[in-house]
């Protein structure tokens, strides 16, 4: 079987057509061409089998869960909450922003979501303080990042499917990254902060707030220990706790909180189910597509390609890295890790790195690519919130990025960053 | 032509819009269903033995409803690196070329899953009572689906070609 799919299936997306459709068609072409007609039937067998799955399930459910968290009330309460503990800050809604993303991304799985929910709430705030606009989205995108790092994560759910990896090692192994992201946002907001001097959102520290406002956010914050609990006790399976999440949210946002009436959770529940469909046909088909990749020997090309460069893992795992990076600057990181996940992860396990610590460096690495131009669904997403231009964001959030490139530089090279919590819950 | 074409706008429409309440309805039921899952297992002490299946099969047709309908509002993940300041008329030649591709794939995929809903017809459900040509079926429905939006989409980039010229 030769290449020909491949080289299809790139003519196909940069022509422009949707990336589930290229996935299909790269080969479909291929097989005509070829007279292939057994693989040619197989194809639509993978395609429904790729969405047939139950593991696959907590997909759809996670994104319900963080479309039902990010209407109106919630994330207004969780931003409260925020202010209590950093306002006191120099730059005080920055950081607010930052540490509101840390505390979302527990509730939902998606970047775009956190942009979006947060943005439009922080984005005015900080600008009625005196932050230029350009800043204010630039926190908003950077911080977003944060969203599918932190468990729950839609892309490491697809990540874990596709490579056979467990969820729960994943989802622990994302929860240090992704704090050390933050906190490192949070270190250049101080310095950005005091060289612009940006005002403080709260003139001191209050304690009487601190409670006062956790109060009110206690129950939507419950969500990620009953996730991250669930699934590393062993009391539920990932989707299960999916599912859980899922009603839990329905239930504090519509009957406790009252954060949701019938009317958003109709909008609600069709905004998570288009996102849905759309992961998930991109999901079988990527399944049909990886299984030619399995039968050309793509995967074996290409280790032997990146090994004929170095033999060295450290040395590898930076090309990759670099590669990776180039490659998040087009792609949204679900689509990166379903065509490329079946590439490069049989390559780096020979190199014997470990497949959970390769994992989250793939995904922290393309999920920093959602916020890089010209491609980035988050930097697109804080630009139609802001009307400023993507790129000028871009500029803007310049120094942001290079900590986050820098941190993932750092999980590569020390593994224990990833890996210490798996250890720790017995995952490794 | 074009009192066809308004036909075809309208019917797409309206399917869209049922498809809409069928994913809101479903994306619930497999909630509910995997939250049963779970009740019965610690509540009850008794394990649901159809509840993930059916899940599944809610999820699969879930896809192909919601497929469509993203179709149809150009929701479906794309890099978009031809810009317009390459020429209106490149652009609209391009997406031509696209939506011909897509009528390619979508026939073929149509016709590749008919015959693989008739053969789901001998294959019985693990635990459900159903064959499963009933959960194979959505791909077809999905891109028959499909099939008339990209009539409507191949027809609207041509004839929206006419009318710029006649400007």
């Amino acid at each position: 079987m030769s290449l020909l799919f491949f080289v299809l299936f790139l003519v196909l997306i940069f022509l422009g057509l949707p990336v589930a459709f290229a996935l299909l068609l790269g080969p479909s072409i291929a097989l005509i061409f070829e007279g292939n007609q057994v693989y040619l039937d197989m194809l639509t067998l993978r395609l429904y089998y790729g969405i047939d799955s139950f593991p696959l399930m907590a997909v759809p459910f996670f994104i319900l869960t963080g479309e039902l968290m990010n209407s109106g009330g919630i994330t207004l309460r969780l931003v409260h909450f925020s202010q209590s503990l950093v306002g006191h800050f120099r730059g005080g809604l920055a950081h607010v922003n930052i540490l509101s993303s840390i505390l979302f991304s527990g509730l939902s799985g998606s970047a775009v979501a956190d942009t979006t929910g947060l943005g439009s709430m922080l984005i005015p705030a900080m600008e009625k303080s005196g932050y230029t606009k350009r800043f204010a989205a630039a926190v908003t995108a950077a911080s977003s990042v944060i969203g599918p790092i932190i468990p729950p994560s839609g892309i490491m759910i697809l990540y874990a499917f596709f490579m056979n990896v467990s969820v729960g090692a994943l989802f622990a192994a994302g929860i240090l990254p992704g704090l050390l992201i933050g906190v490192g946002l949070m270190l250049v907001t101080h310095i950005i902060a005091k060289k612009r001097n940006y005002p403080v959102d709260r003139e001191k520290f209050e304690f009487s707030y601190v409670i006062q406002s956790t109060r009110k956010a206690f129950l939507p914050l419950l969500t990620p220990l009953i996730i991250l609990g669930g699934i590393l006790l062993g009391v539920f399976t990932p989707t299960e706790a999916a599912a859980v999440a899922a009603g839990y949210a329905l239930f504090v946002s519509m009957f406790l909180l009252k954060t949701l009436d019938v009317a958003e959770l109709k909008n609600s529940l069709f905004r998570a189910a288009r996102t849905s469909g759309i992961i998930l046909l991109m999901v079988g088909a990527a399944l049909a597509f990886s299984s030619m990749i399995t039968l050309s020997g793509v995967a074996s090309d290409f280790a032997s390609l990146i090994f004929s460069v170095s033999e060295n893992p450290l040395v590898c795992l930076f090309l990759i890295n670099i590669f990776l990076f180039c490659v998040g600057m087009f792609l949204d990181a679900g689509p990166a890790i379903l065509i490329l996940g079946p590439i490069l992860a049989p390559s780096v396990a020979q190199l014997g790195v470990e497949p959970v610590h390769f994992a989250v460096v793939m995904c922290v690495n393309l999920t920093i690519g959602l916020a890089t131009p010209p491609m980035g669904l988050v930097l697109f997403a804080a630009s139609g919130l802001t009307g400023e231009g993507a790129e000028k964001i871009a500029w803007e959030m310049a120094p942001f990025l290079l900590l986050e490139i820098l941190v993932v530089f750092l999980i590569t090279f020390v593994p224990e960053i990833s890996l210490f919590i798996p250890k720790m819950m017995g995952y490794l | 032509m074009s009192s066809l074409l308004n036909q075809l706008n309208s019917f797409n429409q309206a399917m869209c819009s049922c498809f809409k309440s069928l994913c809101q309805l479903l994306l619930l039921l497999m909630t509910f269903i995997v939250l049963a899952q779970v009740f019965f297992r610690y509540g009850l002490g008794d394990a649901l033995t159809w509840s993930e299946e059916a899940s599944r099969f809610l999820m699969v047709w879930l896809t192909f409803l919601a497929s469509p309908v993203a179709y149809l509002e150009k929701s479906h993940i794309a890099l978009d690196l031809i810009s317009e300041k390459w020429g209106l008329r490149i652009k609209r030649l391009i997406n031509i070329v696209l939506h011909l591709l897509s009528l390619i794939l979508i026939v073929l995929i149509l016709w590749k899953s008919s015959a693989m809903v008739i053969r789901g017809f001998s294959i019985s459900a693990a635990s459900l009572p159903i064959p499963m040509a009933v959960a194979y079926a959505a791909i077809p429905f999905g891109f028959l689906a499909m099939l008339l939006i990209n009539l409507q989409l191949l027809s609207e980039e041509l004839f929206g070609a006419e009318e710029q010229s006649e400007i």
